[in-house]
């Protein structure tokens, strides 16, 4: 029973560490999965709005001159009541429009950065200023005359996958206490040659313990104490065999000690 | 090893608890995933709507626009012509269609239809996926005067769930993996340990020898059962101290017993399964940036004169270089310092290597920081191999090899996966930081895990198996198998798996995320099918046989690529060579201990020429892809593969004859 115990507690702590791995790799994967389709509809969102752009930058026009494009913002950010903030910049990130009345001069480092590495890609980026999707616009020659930004808040993200996380760690520890009592008479049942085996180890322990402190007291070994499982006594056997020398040994050294005294 | 007086089964006792355990937790991760899928569906679906709202928003905008001007809605030129590029633009949407109030239609695009589609995949039957269909009103002044109808396909959600359900695998794979390793640490912890501890100690003392001690762990009474034998040893030996040398030498020969002169030392037993965790960890660890490793130093800052595809290569090729730089070394520092204290000493360097890959900007210093890296990986794992073939000793080193094998490719499967997903959440740098966090926990366990024998300097060590003692020996079978076999193996990795099969892949128009699924299936067959075959392996003539065999299969792997061309066949040619690799690699390993005379030293020339091999190769193959086809570059290499094996059965056979074996 000590050994089934044993066997059963570990079972419940390595389940336990396997599904909390589990579950944290799946919440981030959701995490991941969930960014890059907000990033999606963002894309649209942004190619949409790059349009009147890009036609102004195909002529040769600087982006900062085309007019009405506050409204031009205005109206794509009307599609979605959470966008924080759309901004137009430059090809060397100077925000040269913007729906916010406090935007920023330029884009910031991480985008400018991000937006390098995407090598005119549309691309997107959970960041500390929030959740940023840009494409670029092209200018006649095929340079990049700047791009659109769009700021999205995190929050929404954050709470669908604290949600998700909930509610996988609800199925985890649910399949955790279900394991856990099939687990009990899997091992109960599965493993009662090895477990009889292993409780007539942890008999003859005892037996012998017992027998030990008999055969001090005078007593010659037990043979019958072995454990009934034990059918060829090897356990039982080797301990007494090791006792009596230790015993032997002990009492040479003892004999020895008193002739040189 | 068969023990005096033991009649319970420990191999078999610990073979049924790993199984059964690890059965429990399959399902469990099974049960949690298929939970995952479902949720992850459900949650998934909001965005996908909102997306496809947005679409049929800027489309209903735009004829909006024309009415405002006056046209009428029946009237507007190019309907049709503009639902097509809304089409074309938006590879989801099945169908577009805009009516007038009275239900006709005025104009409709229409896309490959999914219910006709040949390509509807199982996932789409198993999870009954909703039309999406969205029906917007069109408004001229206060007036409805039709609607816009799109229509999404379901193929375009079950392309986003296959991806999903594949995530999910992949992440089920690991915690699976992950769970094995826990698993078999537990089972040898919680019983198999303390049993062989007294049966070792039982064994010792029923011939009169009271040399040693054992740790107490296991609980109740086999705790007991230490302690008392424990006890004595000490006894003994303190009394025996107490008398003078004369009388000690008296009862020593009166009663032939070998009795401690100072305090007991503890008995170290070792065991294959002491490094499995250790090195699943720091394997995990050091494979952590496999995944994004050639686009986080393609996007990293170089120099002019370094093109980005170089860029991209140049750590792997430095990793390359490094490892085949120490392998001469490797193995002597190992028996010099002891495989214990190489391995500990090689983790703060890994540790720091990670970190500043992290904090890396340019490709140089990634590169060298990479480079660093490879040399103390090549020391640590080097020293696990010296350890497992060490403490399989007595067992055949058949076992040693193959958890050595099993485990490194069990790491790399997991550490890639972790990377993969931690740098897509958290970005490159925080995903090196865990890396390090593991190779720190690697470290840790290695202080318990390692402190048996097998991880003492060798002079500390006694020479337990007859085999050990011949001196290394390089005949001629040594060197066919080295070069006919194990070169182009790992060539065949280094330019096939590594190299060409991203390449090809990426071609294809496959993502990253799917190419690393592809390259997986090769490290998924060594891991789950390499233990299977090294059970087959019992005789060096069985090991001969699995290694031609193995060898003729990576053939057909890397042939089969000439007949028919695409993604399934990339596909097919990962497993198939994967297969073949999984039934050669562990016994090419105990057959070069074999031909090299038992020693672990055999196995540096073996590591040198492994890795020559594979950066020569896969500086070959990246020279000539240049000026010839891929296919022409696979064919060669099937080619030197099947020249290798004629030279291997060549060098075996003379060496037979040699001997006068038939």
């Amino acid at each position: 029973m000590a050994l089934l115990r044993r066997i059963w507690i570990a079972t419940i702590l390595v389940n336990l560490v396997v599904l909390i791995i589990f579950v944290g790799l799946s919440a981030l994967q959701f995490g991941n999965i969930n960014s890059g389709l907000v990033g999606d509809r963002l894309g649209v969102l942004a190619e949409r709005t790059a349009a009147p752009f890009e036609a102004a930058a195909k002529i040769g026009l600087p982006l900062s001159t085309v007019r009405n494009a506050k409204a031009l913002l205005e109206r794509a950010r009307q599609f979605d009541e959470e966008i924080i903030n759309i901004l137009v910049f430059d090809a060397s990130g100077a925000v040269v429009h913007s729906t916010s009345v406090e935007a920023p001069a330029r884009i910031s480092a991480e985008a400018m950065v991000t937006r390098n590495a995407a090598q005119g890609e549309p691309w997107y980026k959970e960041t500390k200023e929030g959740f940023l999707s840009s494409i670029d616009i092209v200018s006649s020659k095929g340079a990049t005359a700047g791009g659109i930004m769009i700021v999205y808040p995190r929050g929404g993200s954050f709470t669908r996958v604290l949600a998700m996380t909930a509610e996988l760690a609800f199925v985890a520890i649910l399949t955790l206490a279900l394991s856990t009592l099939a687990g009990y008479f899997l091992f109960r049942f599965a493993l009662r040659p090895q477990l009889l085996q292993f409780e007539s180890i942890e008999e003859n322990i005892t037996n012998f313990e017992k027998a030990a402190w008999r055969h001090a007291a005078g007593q010659g070994w037990d043979n019958s104490l072995h454990s009934k499982h034990d059918a060829n006594m090897e356990l039982y056997e080797l301990l007494m065999h090791t006792e009596d020398n230790y015993d032997t040994i002990g009492k040479s050294l003892a004999t020895e000690r008193g002739s040189e005294k | 090893m068969k023990m005096h007086g033991n009649n319970f089964n420990r191999e078999s006792f610990r073979i049924r608890v790993s199984a059964i355990l690890f059965a429990i937790i399959a399902v469990s991760v099974l049960m949690v995933g298929a939970g995952t899928i479902i949720t992850f569906d459900r949650a998934v679906e909001p965005e996908l709507s909102k997306r496809t709202r947005l679409i049929a928003s800027i489309a209903r905008e735009d004829i909006q626009r024309a009415l405002d001007i006056g046209i009428k809605l029946d009237e507007i030129v190019g309907l049709e012509r503009y639902l097509g590029e809304v089409l074309h633009k938006f590879d989801e949407v099945e169908h577009i269609a805009v009516s007038s109030v009275s239900g006709e239609i005025l104009a409709m695009v229409v896309g490959s239809s999914p219910s006709t589609s040949e390509d509807k995949s199982y996932l789409g039957e198993v999870f009954a996926f909703s039309e999406t269909l969205f029906k917007l009103p069109i408004l001229d002044g206060n007036k409805t005067v039709g609607d816009i109808t799109i229509k999404i396909s379901p193929l375009f959600i079950q392309s986003r769930i296959r991806s999903v359900f594949l995530d999910v695998t992949v992440i089920a794979l690991v915690a699976m993996l992950i769970a094995l390793e826990l698993v078999l640490a537990v089972a040898i912890a919680s019983v198999d340990k303390p049993l062989t501890r007294i049966y070792a100690l039982l064994e010792e003392q029923v011939s009169n020898r009271f040399l040693h001690t054992i740790d107490h762990g296991g609980g109740g009474t086999l705790s007991r059962l230490a302690e008392r034998l424990n006890d004595r040893a000490f006894d003994l030996a303190s009394r025996m101290r107490g008398l003078p040398a004369n009388a000690r030498s008296i009862v020593s020969d009166k009663l032939g017993t070998m009795i401690a002169d100072h305090a007991p030392h503890k008995l170290r037993l070792s065991d294959v399964a002491d490094i499995r965790l250790t090195l699943f960890l720091f394997s995990a660890a050091t494979e952590i940036s496999t995944s994004f490793l050639p686009i986080y130093a393609r996007d990293a800052a170089r120099p002019l004169w370094l093109s980005s595809e170089f860029a991209a290569a140049g750590p792997i090729l430095m990793y390359l270089i490094a490892l085949a730089a120490l392998s001469p070394f490797g193995g002597r520092l190992s028996r010099r310092f002891g495989a214990r204290n190489l391995f500990f000493a090689s983790v703060p360097p890994t540790i720091l290597a990670l970190i500043m890959m992290g904090w890396s900007d340019s490709v140089l210093e990634i590169t060298f920081w990479r480079g660093v890296m490879a040399l103390f990986y090549a020391t640590a794992t080097i020293a696990c191999q010296e350890f497992a073939v060490r403490a399989s000793g007595t067992n055949g080193n058949n076992t040693g090899i193959s958890a050595y094998i099993t485990v490194i490719f069990a790491g790399v499967l997991c550490g890639s996966a972790m990377g993969g997903v931690i740098s897509g959440r958290f970005g490159f740098e925080i995903a090196f930081f865990s890396g390090a966090f593991i190779a720190s926990v690697a470290g840790l366990t290695s202080v318990f895990a390692m402190r048996g024998r097998a991880g003492d300097p060798e002079r500390a060590l006694p020479l337990p198996d007859s085999r050990i003692q011949a001196t290394a020996s390089y005949g001629l079978s040594y060197w066919a198998l080295v070069i006919g076999v194990a070169a182009p193996m790992s060539a065949t990795v280094a330019i096939f798996i590594w190299y060409m099969t991203p390449l090809m892949l990426s071609e294809l128009g496959l993502s990253p995320a799917d190419i690393a699924r592809v390259v997986m299936l090769y490290y998924l067959c060594t891991v789950v099918l390499g233990p299977l075959f090294s059970h087959f392996a019992k005789t060096p003539k069985h090991m001969v046989i699995l290694v031609v065999c193995g060898a003729l299969i990576s053939v057909v792997g890397l042939y089969s690529m000439n007949f028919w061309q695409g993604v399934w066949p990339i596909v097919f040619s990962v497993t198939v060579l994967g297969l073949g690799h999984a039934v050669m690699r562990i016994p090419l390993y105990v057959l070069a201990l074999d031909a090299g005379g038992g020693q672990t030293s055999c196995l540096t020339p073996m590591r040198l020429v492994e890795r020559c091999g594979a950066v020569v190769g896969l500086a070959i193959s990246a020279l000539l892809l240049n000026n010839l086809d891929v296919e022409f570059i696979v064919r060669a290499l099937a080619a030197v593969v099947l020249v290798g094996i004629v030279l291997f059965i060549a060098g075996n056979g003379y060496e037979k004859v040699k001997r006068g074996e038939t």
